[in-house]
Order: C-alpha cells, then structure tokens, then sequence
C-alpha cells in the first residue's frame, strides 16, 4: 500500500512539474489551447505500465486539480478537467482496442483533450462558431500527441515494470 | 510503439483538417456584419465596413477594446490576463472569431446583415 502511495506520488508530481514547466517556457500562440501537454507524457506512461483504469484516472484527476489550484483559477480548472479527462477516457478506450500503438493512442490522447477543451468554450460562449478552430486544434493536438507518445514509449521500454530497487 | 494503424490515424486527421482549412479559405464568405458578443449576450452589432472602436464593457475592470478598421476587426487592448485575445490578429471573414476566454467575449462576423443566413427558399 505505501509502494502505490509513493508511486502515485511521484506520477503526480511529475506531471504536476511538468505542466508547470510547460506553462513558463512556452511561447503562447494566439489560439487558446495549443500546448504541447508534456504533462500527458506521464499519464500514456501510466497507461502502458499499469495499465490500471483507476491509476490513469487518478493520476489524471489529482494532477489537473493540484495544478489548476495553484497555477490557475476555476475556469481553468473547468478546461483543463473536460479537456484532461475525456483524453484520459479515449485513451484508456484506444488501448482496450489494441488496434493503436502507443503513439496512436497518444495522439487520441490529444486531439480529444483539445476537443474537449473546445466544446467547454463553445458551452461558456454560447456558440457554434468556434468549430471555426477545430481544424487547428486538431492538427495541434495530433503533432504534440506524436511527440507526446514518442517520448513516453522511450520511457515505457525502458523503465516499464521497475519496481523499486532493494 | 508505432503500428501501421497509428500512421493512417494521423495522416487521415491532418488530411482531413487541411482540407478543412482550405475549403474554409476558398468558400469562406465575405463578411458584413461584425458581432460582439459578451458573455453570451449581443452587446454590439456593426458593419463590417465602418471603422469603429468599441470598449466592452463600457466601463470598469475585464474589458477589451474591439476596432473595425479598413474591413478588418481585432482587439487592440485588454486587461485579461493572457491577452491572447490581441494577438489573434485581425479577422475579416464570415465565420471568424477572435475570443477572450477569460471575458467570456466572442467577436464574429456574419455574412448578411439578417441575424441568421436564409440557405434556400421555396415557394
């Protein structure tokens, strides 16, 4: 029980630092929600060493509250939670499938965390117009997707199924 | 890590979205009329083809200033946080739009001077 607790921990923590890092380096672009979402890069790591539903949602839900809370604002909090885990969901889904590499998943993993952010903006303004954006968002969601499962498939051959040292 | 299925995933979606992109460039219709809508409610309708400079709202905190200029509208200042909504440039388009997420603010441009297009008619 302590070993998943300070698992959970370190997951958390790493991708908490990582969307921190994410929000002070990058260079916004005009268009709300283009990032790269290097967070996601620990959650598809959970995915594929667990593999456990309650891990990847877990992970998931308690590293959008934290760094909403301390980072951002409610509204935030709103996005980046629709946004954040309806990704969690199709990408737990994806790889239930078992027709998508880690990479594919990843890149579902993306586009529907985009998506999702979008549809909470087209609620909040009361509008259909926004689909004017999906184009954009998607190709975005797909590059940082790619780059996003490259990195943690890296990670999933190597570390995948450490369990701790002696 | 990448499988076959992965490739046909992204290249159809950017395919698809490109081709999106474009259609919306070649079919996109000249706009007319310039809406400001805050927080889901019209506060502006103007014409496309008027400058004009409005501050939404009129006074106080969270606003932003919506110009109309040579056929084009953006916003030129705002006081929300990440003014992403200034450096979303200019639109001249029927269907753009410039938001301010943070000020609930959207500005569109509709194609006619009716508040909803008329696709057909018959008689």
């Amino acid at each position: 029980m302590a070993k998943l607790t300070s698992r959970y921990a370190v997951y958390i923590s790493l991708a908490f630092i990582l969307s921190y890092l994410e929000s002070l380096i990058w260079l916004p672009i005009p268009i709300p929600g283009i990032k790269p979402g290097l967070a996601n890069i620990v959650i598809v790591f959970v995915l594929y060493d667990t593999g456990r539903i309650r891990d990847v949602l877990a992970v998931s839900l308690v590293r959008i509250i934290l760094s909403s809370l301390i980072f951002g604002n409610m509204v935030m909090m709103i996005y980046s939670l629709c946004g954040g885990m309806l990704s969690a969901f199709l990408m737990i889904a994806a790889k239930k499938m078992k027709r998508f590499g880690i990479i594919g998943v990843s890149i579902i993993g993306g586009i529907s965390h985009n998506i999702g952010q979008l549809a909470v903006a087209a609620v909040t303004l009361l509008t259909y117009q926004l689909i004017y954006y999906m184009p954009v968002l998607i190709i975005s969601g797909t590059v940082s997707g790619f780059l996003v499962g490259l990195f943690s498939g890296i990670c999933v051959k190597r570390i995948s199924g450490y369990n701790g040292g002696t | 890590m990448l499988r076959k299925n992965d490739i046909i995933l992204a290249v159809s979606v950017i395919l698809i979205c490109i081709g999106m992109i474009v259609l919306y460039n070649i079919f996109g219709k000249e706009g007319e009329v310039v809406h400001i809508i805050s927080d889901g409610y019209e506060c502006g309708v103007l014409p496309l083809n008027e400058n004009a400079v409005m501050r939404v709202p009129d006074s106080g905190r969270d606003y932003n200033i919506v110009v109309i200029k040579d056929g084009s509208v953006f916003v030129s200042e705002a006081d929300c946080p990440d003014s992403l909504c200034v450096n979303q440039g200019k639109i001249s388009r029927a269907g753009e739009t410039i938001i301010c997420l943070p000020h609930k603010l959207m500005v569109t441009i509709s194609g006619s001077s009716l508040q909803e297009d008329i696709d057909g008619k018959t008689y």
